[in-house]
């Protein structure tokens, strides 16, 4: 499949300096102790932001907290401000079904529904009624499955179950299934770890494109990786931002030694 | 040492060979016995007849009394009483499993399942004292209020009990296969904007569902073969009925009848109770090799 980046879409009058997504000296605590450290972090608009650092360093309990996921981990607790556009997620009063449906998530293991394909990526538009009728949702379906170029592949065979399909298929079916809800954000945590060298190609190829319409949040524990595609790279090391900013000068010309060993590869 | 290792060897192995055998022989016996039964009675009489009257002679040559073994009432009250367990456990059991295994906090989990699975080792005479004592006069005081006569002995008693007896099983089993659901699925489901009911409904419960059937039919083989609690609250007299405010009699119940009591043991009355017997075995075998398929089909899934 060719892809040049600005054609496939022509509509993207969003601005690429807005920024969509802002934390406040975020801190998270899991019991007593705490995991992420006063970290503030401006996530810009129809960008790819890489989050990367050792294991254990907070990047997954930062991502988790741009949704709300924290929320289902006992024990958690949260100190600080997320903003989307412009509005704390953190409030009270906040619907975070709507939230999720507007900040999507992408995990390390595909994760499909023992359900069938279709359905798989139905489930978030019958969630949020999105659609008012089956031939609406039928067009949305087919619509996402396009957009991670899974349709040709699975175009005759939309009722086999979801987990039928190989790993990276797999993969891109939970993409569809994410973007079929309409987000802004999609979070992705290590999309590609459990993926081969070809499935994690075609899955850079895609996030590639859809930077054209969505902000994107990537967790990855390849250097190589974040650096092909990502425009902004914010290095987490014990719970800490070391340095965030723009992908090609934390890689080439980093401010801070401890980012220039860990992508030296000196540790992690 | 070589010597001693092959001789614990062998005497693991006669171990297992002695309890293999003796299942063997259990059955061999039922079955003969069944076979001799099936040689004086027609096996069309006695699977489709309706009238279930086993008093035969005390002696040989008493007059009279050569008994009639048509066991449809005798089967449709087990199946009567365990429909009615089932519609205790089934939606007990799964509900409170559904909410220990994705609602209940990790701490009133780990303290509530002990309890539970004490509950399910009581033993089956406790349960029938309490459905004799207490059950039946509640549902007999209940029943008067709503203008129903209710008989001291019924199905409705039984079930009921026994549906309560078998409930901590169901849920147990269901407990087991809804948290082996992996916790990805949810967590997708949840972060695509789902609630936690939705989640359970759509994703969690389909993906369990295989292993929730197999805990129910091991809930129904259990109830089918349960013995104690029908003796002393389900009744002896076999009627052709429905209704569960009367009373039946089981299959177990009139195995324990027949075979109770101070009479020949070489006649038709106590083989009928081998052919209700091994009846039952392959009742229940049927269902467990059932849910053992289900489970087994359901495990590939996901391994």
């Amino acid at each position: 499949m060719n892809t040049k980046k600005k054609t496939i879409d022509t509509h993207t009058d969003n601005d690429k300096s807005e920024i969509r997504m802002k934390t406040q000296s975020l801190s998270v605590f899991y019991n007593n102790e705490q995991a992420l450290f006063d970290v503030s972090l401006d996530i810009y608009n129809n960008r790819v932001t890489a989050l990367i650092g050792p294991s254990g360093c907070g990047k997954s309990t930062f991502m988790r907290c741009l949704n709300r996921m924290n929320d289902y981990v006992e024990g958690c607790r949260i100190t600080g401000k997320v903003r989307l556009d412009g509005f704390n997620i953190y409030k009270d009063n906040v619907d975070t079904i709507l939230l999720r449906q507007k900040v999507g998530m992408v995990f390390q293991k595909p994760n499909p529904f023992p359900k069938s394909i279709f359905e798989n990526v139905a489930y978030g538009p019958k969630i949020h009624k999105l659609t008012s009728n089956k031939d609406e949702l039928e067009a949305l379906v087919v619509k996402s499955l396009k957009r991670v170029g899974l349709w040709e592949e699975v175009a005759d065979r939309l009722s086999s179950p979801g987990t039928s399909l190989s790993g990276g298929q797999q993969q891109r079916l939970c993409i569809a299934r994410a973007i079929a809800t309409e987000p802004e954000v999609i979070l992705m945590d290590e999309p590609c770890s459990a993926l081969d060298p070809i499935a994690t190609a075609r899955i850079e190829e895609l996030i590639a494109e859809l930077e054209q319409r969505y902000t994107i949040v990537i967790i990855t524990h390849s250097m190589q990786q974040a650096e092909r595609v990502s425009d902004q790279t914010a290095f987490f090391h014990m719970g800490k931002i070391i340095e965030s900013g723009n992908t090609e000068k934390i890689f080439n010309d980093p401010d801070n030694q401890k980012t220039k060993d860990y992508i030296g590869g000196k540790f992690g | 040492m070589a010597k001693c290792e092959r001789l614990i060897r062998a005497s693991l192995l006669a171990c297992t060979m002695l309890s293999v055998m003796i299942t063997v022989l259990v059955v061999a016996s039922v079955f003969s016995e069944t076979m001799r039964f099936f040689s004086n009675v027609s096996a069309f009489d006695f699977f489709f007849g309706t009238e279930w009257s086993p008093q035969t002679a005390m002696r040989a040559d008493q007059a009279g009394g050569s008994g009639t073994f048509g066991a449809v009432p005798v089967f449709l009250g087990t199946f009567l009483v365990t429909l009615i367990a089932m519609a205790v456990a089934a939606p007990l059991g799964l509900f409170s499993a559904i909410y220990l295994a994705v609602y209940a906090s990790p701490r009133f989990r780990l303290w509530i399942k002990p309890v539970l699975e004490i509950l399910a080792g009581v033993p089956s005479v406790v349960y029938g004292y309490f459905a004799v004592i207490t059950m039946a006069p509640m549902l007999r005081a209940g029943g008067e209020m709503l203008g129903l006569s209710i008989a001291s002995e019924s199905a409705l008693t039984a079930g009921t009990v026994m549906g309560i007896m078998i409930t901590p099983y169901v849920m147990s089993i269901s407990e087991d296969v809804i948290s082996a659901v992996p916790k990805s699925l949810s967590l997708g489901s949840l972060a695509m904007g789902a609630t936690q009911s939705e989640t359970v409904k759509k994703v969690i419960l389909p993906a369990a569902l295989p292993g929730v059937v197999s805990a129910l039919l091991l809930g129904i083989s259990r109830g089918v073969g349960e013995t104690m609690v029908v003796v002393m609250a389900a009744g002896m007299a076999a009627k052709l009925t429905v209704n569960p405010l009367e009373s039946v009699t089981t299959a177990t119940v009139q195995i324990m009848t027949l075979l109770v009591g101070d009479h020949e043991f070489d006649s038709d009355k106590t083989r009928a109770a081998f052919a209700l017997g091994f009846s039952l075995f392959i009742m229940t075998l049927f269902l467990n090799i059932l849910a053992v398929i289900i489970v087994k089909k359901y495990r590939e899934r996901y391994d």
